[in-house]
């Protein structure tokens, strides 16, 4: 039957769910769909038996090539469905239409833009991830909401124009528009690379994600954490493999966020601090670009999405019961809710690499490859990482919310459709790990790698026990620090304190500017001001507030530059 | 004697206690906590030693050192534990110091 399909991106049938899902008015209706496009995606993605390029679409004189399936799209394809599926499951609770609505559009074009053959297709599924994933974040409607949204919308349209420039610039002197190896050399080759480093959020260009993915709603972090990253991921394998620079780039991405996480008291936020170190590693992978380290970045995203997916789970039940995933306002819930304790804990373990769990099997896979290329002080720097996953995801968010000192909080255990979302992320962790085989078998090169060794297994347990002695003996004494209500400046300051306090400071010396045309012009002078005004002030023609104004108008320039590019290259 | 407040709140507060939860409520003990210390120190220190009676092979040669993961595992997770003091001095703000500057949060 499956044969029967036609050779379709696996994105479309999600994508229409979507548009669905915003016309239909009916919850049970609307569940449905969202839990059958996933599977008639499923059945897309096994429809396909060889490698090729299918879902060609001739607009215009340009054929977009919308199912490019081989092996690095076909592993992303695959856990992008996954991911989808286990969402739906997930946010069953949910009678919010317009989320429902997006998340499955949202999860549609991280497929497209996986199996994008070409980089206009690419584009189009870039932005459109960009532009759906924003309803997320704006669905927990609340003000912090909706101007993170906009912070987050900016700087991904910014990642988009960057990525349409840069394309513009390699087609035309390259003659091809096929997204296939670039390297920072090709013309317009370091413009796509930052548009890819946006999304990946490289270190400086990473605040978004701390930004936005905690204001989220309980679905929708869940949902965000499973695609926009990982698809950068992805384009960097496919465009950038090898490029030494992003050794350096992963291995800082794997080490700072390891000290923003212990002291932050947001368990959502700690969860996006984890997300930035565990791309470092895969980012790594990409750098070190041999077929191993490849592999390694492969499985590294493929285990990531599942088990950070299950994090995220696991703190949206508990801000779904409770009401606030703050750490200094947890404790003691696994009195109340065991089985999401349960499944916080399974999910803790694999992203910590403990044997029998995904993430042992996975990660080895790129410090393995690390090491045989001799990187070697990148190699210390991800053992390190390795112990600070242990001490962010692995120990601090399930020991704050659900152990740790009694909150005397007692609420009820996660609804079922939660608890079975966790349960089966739950599964396929400990799955992947007892039967790593089944993964190896889908990466991208075929390779004879044996994760479980003597040495590995004794090297890893060594550095994680001694990890949690560590953390015993610091608690018993009190040198850990206390979780505390407080929030921790990070790049984001740079744009909404200091270049707030900047446009307040340019304001007032324009008011200043202004009172002295007046004075010294008279009545051609207050024409213009007014005039000024009119076009600038926040509630003018340029913009509404200030925040997005701002943003907008940047983003319109560049956009204006990206035309000029195009018609001079052209 | 009539309860205190206090001690009626406690009992209501472990009658909502989830059934399954109960198996488990002996992990709130000091006395365990200072088990799976001992264990845990036991243990660091076991994984440590069985380099003495087997050679690992490792890519980096100073990773062949006897017990190399189980300091490095040590030492980085109180570096980065520790070093969360002076951070949070630097870069620590009350919770609501953006929302004063931008009615943000």
């Amino acid at each position: 039957m499956i044969d029967a399909l036609p050779l379709l991106s696996p994105a479309w049938p999600i994508i229409l769910g979507g548009l669905l899902c915003g016309l239909i008015p009916w919850y049970g209706l609307r569940k449905a769909v969202s839990l059958a496009m996933p599977l008639i995606a499923m059945a897309f993605w096994f429809s396909v038996d060889q490698p090729g390029t299918f879902g060609a679409l001739e607009v215009a004189g340009f054929t977009f090539e919308t199912f490019r399936y081989d092996g690095l799209s076909r592993v992303w394809g695959l856990i992008f469905i996954i991911a989808t599926f286990l969402n739906s499951i997930y946010g069953l609770h949910d009678r919010d239409r317009l989320q429902d609505a997006t998340a499955l559009i949202y999860a549609g074009a991280g497929l497209g833009a996986v199996f994008a053959g070409d980089l206009l297709s690419l584009f189009f599924f870039w932005e459109l991830t960009a532009i759906s994933s924003v309803f997320l974040i704006w669905a927990s409607r609340n003000p912090a909401a909706f101007r993170a949204g906009l912070r987050y919308l900016a700087i991904h349209v910014l990642s988009g124009v960057l990525l349409l420039a840069g394309s513009i610039i390699y087609a035309t002197n390259t003659g091809s528009w096929a997204f296939n190896d670039i390297g920072l050399d090709a013309p317009g080759g370091v413009l796509i690379f930052l548009a890819f480093g946006i999304k990946c959020a490289f270190p400086l260009l990473h605040n978004w994600l701390q930004d936005a993915y905690p204001k989220s709603t309980v679905v929708g972090a869940v949902v965000l954490s499973a695609f926009t990253t990982k698809l950068a991921v992805y384009a960097l394998a496919r465009g950038f493999a090898g490029t030494e620079m992003l050794i350096w780039i992963g291995a800082i991405m794997t080490a700072f966020p390891v000290f923003f996480a212990v002291i932050e008291n947001d368990l959502r936020k700690v969860l996006a601090y984890s997300l930035n170190n565990q791309l470092g590693f895969m980012v790594v992978g990409i750098g070190v670009g041999t077929e191993l380290a490849l592999n390694g970045a492969a499985a590294h995203a493929f285990v990531h999405i599942i088990y950070k997916a299950l994090l995220f789970m696991s703190m949206g039940a508990v801000l779904y019961r409770v009401g606030t995933v703050k750490a200094s306002a947890l404790g003691g819930l696994f009195k109340s809710m065991p089985y999401s304790a349960f499944f916080c804990i399974i999910g803790a373990a694999s992203i910590s690499a403990f044997p029998l769990m995904s993430g042992f099997v996975a990660k080895s896979l790129t410090l393995a490859a690390t090491a045989q290329e001799g990187h070697w002080i990148t190699w210390l720097v991800l053992v390190f990482a390795s112990a600070g996953v242990l001490e962010h995801s692995g120990i601090k968010i399930p020991y704050f919310a659900f152990f740790s000192h009694d909150s005397g909080k007692r609420v009820k255990e996660a609804p079922w459709n939660m608890l079975l979302a966790m349960g089966i992320a739950a599964f396929l962790c400990v799955f992947i790990g007892v039967f790593p085989g089944y993964l190896y078998a889908i990466l991208p090169f075929e390779m004879d790698y044996q994760p479980y060794t003597f040495d590995h297994v004794v090297g890893q347990m060594q550095l994680l026990i001694a990890a949690m002695f560590a953390f015993s003996l610091l608690m018993r004494f009190g040198l850990y620090p206390a979780e505390r209500p407080s929030v921790n400046l990070d790049t984001d300051w740079f744009y909404r304190r200091m270049g707030d306090g900047l446009f307040k400071w340019a304001w007032a010396m324009g008011g200043r500017l202004s009172a002295s045309i007046q004075n010294r012009f008279g009545v051609a002078g207050r024409a213009l001001t007014q005039r000024l005004f009119n076009l600038f002030s926040p509630a003018g023609a340029m913009s509404r507030d200030v925040p997005s104004g701002l943003l907008a108008i940047w983003t319109s320039v560049l956009l204006g530059l990206v035309m000029v590019i195009a018609y001079v290259a052209g | 004697m009539s309860e205190t407040k206090p001690s009626r709140k406690r009992k209501k507060t472990e009658d909502e206690i989830h059934p399954v939860s109960r198996l488990f409520l002996w992990v709130e003990k000091p006395s365990v906590h200072f088990i799976f210390l001992i264990f845990l120190g036991i243990a660091s220190f076991g994984l440590g030693a069985l380099d003495f009676l087997h050679h690992r092979h490792e890519y980096v040669d100073w990773a062949e050192w006897h017990g190399f993961y189980a300091w490095f595992g040590f030492g980085g997770f109180a570096l980065a534990v520790l070093a969360g003091w002076p951070l949070r001095k630097l870069i620590g703000r009350p919770e609501d110091y953006y929302e004063k500057a931008a009615g943000d949060d």
